[in-house]
């Protein structure tokens, strides 16, 4: 018996006092974390991964972002969409590797540029599937288990936050990630994951949430020191003040949780702040649009990683307005050009870091719109096309199957079994398996994929050594 | 030895080679080790003990600050012993850990000695002692160092005074009476004695709780720990079985004692009204409901003597089902009136801005005109202003539409429909919520076609789902208590499918402006319910949710529209029919006035009244909102103490509450007050989707999370705007409250706060730079208002210490000290967690 008293056996029996009176309801998934985490090795000095979300919320009408030029299916493309259909004039052709012609919506050239010059690549006709779905048939006849809600925005745009479409919930897989990944960055203070638009599912995991920032930067409490400055009386007694009251605990859970937000606020304040104060390096310019500014914080942000400790970051951009039920395609003109011009600036950012081939840009929308036309506009519809970027993408493909665009007649024989009406597409790659590919290039193990994205089973083999979509090099 | 050992056990005068208690360890040891030198028990000593068989555990007695270190030997005659093990503890209590039994010998030692953490000569087990802060040479960013405040305060003599804190109780409100034993001076613990007296009875009519204890029986004296300032006492009310009782006095005084003087104030008098199961309700308990039914308390009149709000003094007279049935005869206090003012007049003055919140604002503040040229006034009413803005909410609209952005006349037009029918029937809501130009706009179907199937053109299908999604039903089915049907395999049962949005879609088909004499998009007024167009509408029979069948129309001659209108109004009752929409209905209103997790008992008694007022008519609005706000959960004090009750407060509700608690105006009369969204991303008809500001399931991560729970508006309330918020309150309260600045002195909105800086300074020299104190400054009383009137009397006593020191921190001899204090309290109070969750 002549063992040194290890650290950790001491402060295990030491810590029994400190239960907590919340009941966890996940013990079983904190125990696989717990040991999972400690599996994960610190990754090589200088190493850094960074995943950026940028959310089209309201359901951006992506047929016309991605549209087929091959001769026959642009006839197919034209009769489907009536009024709707862009001419060849309005759109940038593409020349995908291995497939025929494309072109992107016509306000879209630094996309076409990125796309050919081998930094962006499109995945086709994705969308939530709880399994594979192979045509219409086994829609309608409930063969198949569906996503919940199919169609709606609030459901839709939470599941593809969750990748959990058989259920509702809050923690998205995003958070998911970042419970198994977070201890890989040296400083906890400032969150793994920042958000420049707010609260939002994808970021929320078990243990983790996001950091909301503004494209100005993080927020500090008017007022308040840090600490102790002389002849500041009005000030220290302030600052003094707030952080006597944030020490107080309350039974209430809501009142805690108020608490806690707003301590965990101000401590991530003074970090981030001086961290990110340096501008970005000079001649770097980005437009001053919606996206633009916030791709532009995501810079800066970025180029402060190593000051913030971080060696993974998630980020999270949000534009709404893409519900375009009535004039579609002058609101496309307008939006898609503004998401086009940030992504490129963004691009030029990240290779004047260097950091070009670290960070992984991904678009996301709630769904698909009808092929048909409403007269004006389009309604909510399923599969969508998403747009990867970044140095690490096998860029100038289009991964995934880009259906045939011919739509169900009302009445009449089948022409298309994707179709369940009005140009609805069964997705023909599931969100799993989009997510997966992006997990397992963060540092998700694929054992660890099912704890991340539960359904995986069910369109990829985590044991096998194909990767799940192939779009990451 | 230690001099702050000494004071904290007393021990000044002790010989440091003596062993006082005789317990083998000597003074000058059980200084070093922070033990105790009066208690046998206590001492340095690594303890060993078997706890089985197999296995032995080794263990000693932390003191918090004190650095421990285990060394091991194999041969205790040897000189080199191995450290196994050091820690600097980090609060009290005895510590052990396991080794095995079996094996060769084996003999451990214990050292104790000192750290100072933040190198300011104080050991971390002196400033733990003294409730110090260890990282921080100046705890508190105190001007003082810790060093120098020992130093100052150690030995220094302590004067005692007694505050009040909450001087009302009633019999039948749960938030004690709270007095205070404060000292100045001195760090050391001091023993106060003290009297209860007063005409009440302790054990029958109150109990006392100090220090987490509670008993039944008057104390003789307070202990005033090492380090600590105050020591609340909870003063807890007995409900007896004696409604006849006059109401009663509890007085705590100081009596003078050893190692303290007593200083101006020594006692406190807290009232306990006597109160039976039909009393009125106590101040606090209306202050609370205003909170919760309307836009909380005013400001109290500077007119009478007490510091009780005069609406919350009008709802005690009358109670509050008498209060609520009063708000139901009051006139509509349309917002549209001030806009049609405004859209001809405002341009003149130069007042620019977003009139129609303009003109929200001016209803929710009571204003006595609708419009500024109106003859006569109106009456307040507070009720309707909340539930339509709780309306407003679940029907949603939003103004961020370029089209709708510059309709203010049809947005405020369309806001009234919450207005005119907030006391109406949910049904005739619905309807007109249908057909109004800028719902047609918002959710698309105003212009909507029949179908083309030969050009692939479909009916738009917006309007039709959200109808049904957010308006109505919502996507499960409902039980009658709100909670989900399942299957047979434990699955939720989905309200509609697919098939049923695109049936209903083409309902909604053929509407158009009103005013207009084709379907043609222009000329447009947003004021004109839309109408229909038979032409345009698909005249098929349809199947709707339900299976109900409507037959094929014939389009009216003559452009009337019959047919459409009879084909919406058809959908309009199927939708209001279905089991869904009172529980659904009064989910969404429970959380938008009382409670975010309500049980599914009180959804089920509100989803009741929904479906029968009890004369017969469904979706009566009066019989809903009195359900709501009267339940016995809503009313129940003692649902304020459970963990998962109440709600965070919508943020920019907080921002009305905080102008209405101190009468905020403006020269003109004007509230020119918008862009509330930047700090608090929450402005009245701004939603960023028709999802409203926050969804009905936001579940923030974290215990709320973890129980199952829901809390929605937290999902506005982010690193980001926990801060922006907080700032908004920091940068306005002495100033205007318009973001931006008033741009003109004349519509500049500002709080008053001249009777509350009254309790600070003389009322001549409110306007002085640096005017002096006034000799009956009273601090506590200034709080006691400002609890009342921000918090409805849920300010704990710890919070009220942190604000209180914190103002006088603040020197009287430094510039605009009393504003200073004021504004530290102010927002000290509607930054805090007592004020931003509802309890």
């Amino acid at each position: 018996m002549t063992t040194p008293i290890s650290r950790r056996r001491f402060l295990g029996q030491a810590s029994c006092a400190a239960v907590s009176s919340i009941p966890i309801v996940s013990t079983l998934l904190s125990l696989r974390l717990a040991q999972d985490v400690a599996a994960v090795t610190a990754p090589p000095l200088g190493e850094y991964r960074a995943l950026v979300c940028l959310f089209l919320s309201g359901g951006n009408d992506s047929f016309n972002m991605l549209v087929p030029r091959d001769p026959a299916a642009y006839a197919t493309y034209q009769a489907s969409r009536s009024n709707l259909a862009l001419t060849p004039a309005q759109l940038i052709d593409i020349h995908p590797i291995g497939l025929p012609n494309f072109a992107v919506h016509g306000g879209m050239p630094e996309v076409a540029n990125l796309f050919e010059n081998g930094q962006a690549a499109f995945v086709a006709n994705v969308g939530t599937l709880i399994e594979p779905v192979q045509n219409r048939q086994q829609v309608v006849q409930n063969l198949k288990r569906l996503p919940l809600g199919l169609y709606s925005h609030s459901d839709q745009i939470e599941q593809w936050q969750t990748s959990v479409p058989h259920a509702r919930s809050g923690i998205g897989w995003g958070g998911r990630m970042v419970d198994l990944l977070k201890d890989l960055n040296s400083n906890q203070t400032v969150p793994m994951q920042i958000s420049l638009d707010g609260s939002n599912v994808w970021q929320a995991g078990n243990t983790v949430s996001e950091y909301a920032i503004t494209p100005s930067g993080a927020t500090g409490l008017a007022g308040y020191n840090g600490g102790w400055v002389q002849y500041q009386d009005l000030a220290n007694a302030m600052s003094s003040a707030v952080d006597s009251q944030l020490a107080q605990n309350y039974s209430n859970v809501l009142a805690q949780t108020f608490n806690t937000k707003k301590r965990q606020a101000l401590d991530a304040y003074q970090t981030f702040a001086a961290a990110t104060a340096p501008p970005l390096p000079a001649g770097i310019t980005f437009p001053n649009t919606y996206v633009g500014s916030r791709l532009a914080m995501v810079a800066r942000t970025i180029q402060a990683r190593i000051a913030l400790g971080a060696t993974r970051q998630t980020f999270f951009v949000q534009w709404g307005g893409w519900d375009h039920h009535d004039d579609v395609l002058n609101n496309q003109a307008t939006m898609l050009p503004q998401i086009s011009a940030a992504l490129g600036a963004f691009q030029n950012a990240l290779a004047a870091l260097g950091v070009a081939d670290k960070v992984t840009l991904f678009t996301a929308s709630d769904f698909g719109r009808t092929l048909t036309s409403n007269s004006r506009g389009s309604d909510h519809a399923w599969g969508s096309n998403q747009l990867v970027m970044g140095g690490a993408v096998n860029g100038r493909r289009i991964f995934g199957q880009y259906p045939s665009l011919a739509v169900n007649p009302d009445v009449g024989a089948e022409v298309n079994p994707l179709d369940t009406g009005r140009g609805r597409f069964i997705p023909t790659t599931s969100c799993d398996s989009f997510f997966a590919e992006l997990a397992l290039w963060l540092g998700v193990s694929p054992s660890n994929l099912p704890l991340v994205l539960p359904n995986i089973g069910n369109f990829y083999s985590t044991s096998g050594s194909a990767p799940p979509v192939g779009f990451m090099a | 030895m230690d001099d702050v050992w000494q004071v904290i056990f007393g021990a000044n005068g002790l010989v440091a080679a003596s062993d006082t208690d005789g317990d083998g360890a000597s003074n000058a040891r059980e200084s070093a080790a922070g033990t105790n030198p009066f208690d046998p028990l206590s001492r340095p000593e690594l303890r060993i003990a078997p706890v089985s068989s197999a296995q032995l555990q080794l263990g000693y007695t932390r003191v918090a600050g004190k650095r421990y270190r285990i060394d091991a030997n194999t041969d205790r005659t040897l000189a080199t012993w191995t450290p196994e093990f050091t820690e600097v503890a980090a609060q009290l209590g005895a510590v052990g850990f396991l080794f095995d039994a079996a094996g060769s010998s084996k003999f451990w030692r214990l050292s104790v000695d000192d750290v100072d953490t933040d190198g300011d000569g104080l050991t971390d087990a002196d400033e733990r002692w003294l409730g110090f802060d260890v990282t921080t040479n100046r705890t508190g960013r105190n001007d003082l160092t810790d060093f120098q405040r020992v130093t100052a305060g150690l030995n220094a003599a302590n004067v005692v005074t007694v505050g009040l804190l909450n001087g009302r109780m009633s019999e039948r409100w749960p938030s004690p009476g709270v007095v205070v034993v404060r000292r100045s001076g001195g760090l050391g613990p001091v023993m106060v004695n003290v009297v209860f007296g007063g005409s009440a009875t302790i054990g029958a009519d109150y109990t006392i709780t100090i220090g987490g204890n509670t008993q039944s029986v008057a104390a003789s004296n307070v202990v005033i720990p090492a380090g600590v300032r105050e020591v609340p006492i909870r003063l807890n009310p007995v409900i007896d079985s004696n409604d006849v009782e006059p109401s009663e006095t509890i007085t705590l005084t100081a009596q003078p004692g050893a190692g303290y003087a007593l200083g101006s104030t020594t006692s406190a008098t807290v009232d306990l009204a006597n109160e039976t199961a039909s009393s009125p309700p106590s101040a606090q308990a209306a202050a609370r409901f205003l909170i919760q039914a309307a836009f909380g308390p005013d400001q109290d009149s500077v007119t009478d003597t007490d510091d009780i709000p005069e609406n919350v003094q009008a709802l005690m007279a009358t109670g509050f089902a008498a209060w609520i049935d009063d708000q139901f005869t009051r006139p509509v206090g349309l917002i549209q009136p001030w806009v049609d003012w405004a859209a001809v007049n405002a341009q003149g003055l130069a007042l620019y801005g977003n009139w129609k919140e303009f003109s929200w604002w001016s209803r929710a503040m009571g204003a006595p005109k609708l419009r500024p040229d109106d003859t006569g006034t109106v009456v307040p009413d507070p009720l309707r202003q909340r539930v339509a803005f709780a309306l407003s909410e679940i029907l949603v609209v939003s103004d961020r539409p370029e089209t709708l952005a510059v309709e203010q006349r049809g947005m405020a037009n369309f806001y009234d429909l919450f207005e005119q029918h907030a006391f109406g029937n949910y049904r005739d809501l619905l309807q007109a919520v249908a057909r109004h130009p800028v719902m047609g706009i918002y959710l698309s179907h105003l212009g909507n076609q029949k179908p083309n199937p030969a050009a692939n053109v479909f009916p738009d299908e917006n309007f039709a789902r959200e109808v049904m999604q957010l308006f109505s039903i919502g996507l499960w089915q409902l039980n009658p208590d709100g909670t989900r049907q399942l299957d047979g395999q434990g699955n939720p049962i989905p309200t509609y499918t697919n098939a049923d949005i695109t049936e209903l879609a083409r309902v909604f088909t053929g509407l158009s402006f009103g005013n207009n004499t084709n379907f043609a998009l222009y000329p447009r007024d947003f004021t004109v319910p839309m109408k229909g167009w038979d032409d345009y509408h698909d005249c098929n029979a349809k199947t709707l949710l339900g299976g109900l069948q409507l037959p094929a129309r014939t389009p009216s001659a003559g452009n009337t529209g019959t047919a459409t209108m009879a084909d919406v109004t058809a959908a309009v009752d199927n939708l209001f029919n279905h089991q869904n929409v009172g529980p659904f209905v009064a989910l969404r209103l429970i959380q938008r006035f009382i409670t975010s997790n309500p049980s599914p008992a009180y959804v089920g008694r509100v989803a009741a009244e929904f479906a029968d007022n009890g004369a017969g008519v469904r979706g009566d609005m009066k019989a809903v909102i009195k359900a709501v706000l009267l339940d016995s959960e809503a009313r129940d004090p003692a649902m304020m103490s459970q963990p998962t009750w109440g709600k965070l407060r919508e943020p920019f509700l907080r921002c009305v509450n905080f102008a209405r608690a101190f009468n905020a105006s403006s020269p003109s009369g004007y509230y020119s007050l918008d862009q509330f969204a930047i700090a608090h991303l929450q402005d009245p008809m701004n939603s960023p989707s028709v999802f409203n500001f926050f969804l009905p399931t936001h579940s923030p991560a974290g215990p709320v999370t973890q129980l199952g729970l829901v809390a929605p508006e937290f999902q506005i309330v982010n690193a980001s705007t926990m801060v922006s918020g907080a700032n908004y309150f920091w940068n306005h309260i002495l100033g205007d409250l318009q973001y931006w600045g008033a741009g003109n002195s004349n519509y500049a909105v500002k709080l008053d706060l001249n009777q509350e800086l009254a309790f600070l300074v003389p009322l001549a020299n409110i306007n002085d730079n640096t005017p002096p104190p006034s000799p009956t400054m009273d601090i506590d009383a200034l709080l006691r208002r400002l609890d009342l009137a921000l918090t409805g009397g849920t300010l704990t006593p710890e919070n009220y210490q942190i604000i209180r020191e914190a103002m006088l921190r603040v020197p009287t001899s430094s510039w605009q000290w009393h504003r200073a204090r004021l504004r530290l309290a102010i927002y000290l109070i509607t930054t805090s967690a007592d004020f931003n969750v509802l309890r």
